[in-house]
């Protein structure tokens, strides 16, 4: 599913709490493409706080054949 | 004097145009019709048994994997609809309505319209109490809403005993939602917080986002009942747990462990990939008819 230059992304952070004293991050992300779409293409997932970032471990990209 | 005075009014009229234009600023019209996006499917109900993304009790699995989706066709229960939940999880619009009392020109609730097969829902603004816990329970439930940070923040309870997914995953009448809704422009995103003392080992949730239409939406019709292929009387369709034939549907369409499929909590993180990357492997790529249905019958 293609995007062209003519494209752009608009995204709303909202954040909610939840029942155990925990927070959501909320993403409302539209795209719009007057090339590829006819329309908006939106998608609004959540995210759940972590209490720190030790599972945060990126690691580089690799190629392989 | 005379001008001291008036220049007083004046600034205290100016501070209240203000004092009131800063809370309604942290409000936003919910009032009109809300049309569902067809780029959000959260419905999960492709095949019937696909539990990902709950974390359920030993008890709601075993009751989930019993149901069988042809008890809808009896006549007792074709008109029975959906409960809260389905507000996110259907896929139909929202058309919000206002009810004001004219003395002092305040929003008493909103009205989020029915559909043929859910009812419609009332947020109560006006801060009144809930009912007894004894009190008649409802598909639509008691809501109370408040504005909170620019969104509308609302809790749902008294619902009756019904589903969390149109498959069969169960709620019961204690289940509590919790909903917020959040405006950007012409969106309207919807944040659904299920919780279930009983059926639920961690919340459900689901988002998603609906675009204000400039159309108003009417989603009401009349349920009528019809013959389906289940007599008044027959016993109301069932598996035996251990024996729903569509159980390993979905395993064997995407090679995932049973577990992965049935609704354990630890299969809700990222950190489960990692436990199963190493003896996943993929289907073979589809090649043709490669519809859910298609890839099925392809990789038999």
């Amino acid at each position: 599913m293609p995007y062209s230059e003519r494209t752009t992304v608009t995204e709303h952070f909202d954040v909610a709490p939840l029942p155990d004293g925990g927070r959501l991050l909320l993403v409302t992300t539209i795209v719009e493409d007057p090339v590829y779409l006819t329309g908006l293409y939106v998608v609004s997932p959540h995210f759940k706080k972590e209490p720190d970032g030790s599972k945060w471990d990126p690691t580089p990209c690799s190629s392989t054949w | 004097m005379l001008i001291h005075l008036v220049a007083r009014r004046a600034a205290v009229a100016f501070l209240l145009a203000v004092l009131a234009a800063s809370k309604a600023s942290a409000q936003f019209e919910f009032v009109g019709s809300w049309a569902p996006l067809a780029s959000e499917d959260v419905q999960n109900d492709s095949v019937p048994v696909d539990y990902l993304g709950l974390a359920l009790t030993d008890e709601a699995r075993t009751r989930a994997l019993s149901y069988d989706e042809s008890q809808k066709s009896m006549i007792e229960r074709q008109c029975a609809g959906w409960g809260a939940a389905y507000m996110v999880l259907g896929p139909f619009g929202l058309r919000v309505t206002s009810q004001t009392d004219p003395v002092v020109n305040r929003v008493v609730s909103f009205t989020i319209g029915a559909w043929e097969d859910w009812n419609e829902m009332i947020i109560w603004m006006d801060g009144r109490p809930r009912p007894s816990e004894h009190a008649l329970h409802t598909q639509a439930g008691f809501t109370v809403g408040r504005w909170e940070g620019g969104a509308l923040a609302a809790r749902t309870t008294h619902v009756k005993a019904g589903f969390i997914r149109k498959t069969g995953v169960p709620l019961t009448d204690q289940a509590t939602i919790d909903w917020r809704f959040f405006r950007h422009g012409d969106l309207l995103t919807v944040l659904m917080v299920a919780t279930d003392p009983v059926y639920l080992v961690e919340p459900e949730i689901v988002s998603k986002s609906f675009r204000l239409s400039r159309t108003p939406l009417d989603y009401r019709a009349e349920c009528v009942t019809a013959y389906e292929g289940r007599e008044p009387g027959d016993s109301v369709p069932h598996y035996a747990p251990d024996q729903n034939p569509f159980a390993d549907e979905f395993v064997n369409l995407y090679h995932l462990p049973r577990e992965a499929v049935l609704g354990y909590r630890e299969t809700l993180y990222p950190e489960y990939r990692k436990k199963i990357k190493d003896t996943y492997v993929p289907p073979p790529p589809c090649t043709s008819s490669c519809g859910a249905a298609g890839n099925f019958v392809l990789r038999q």
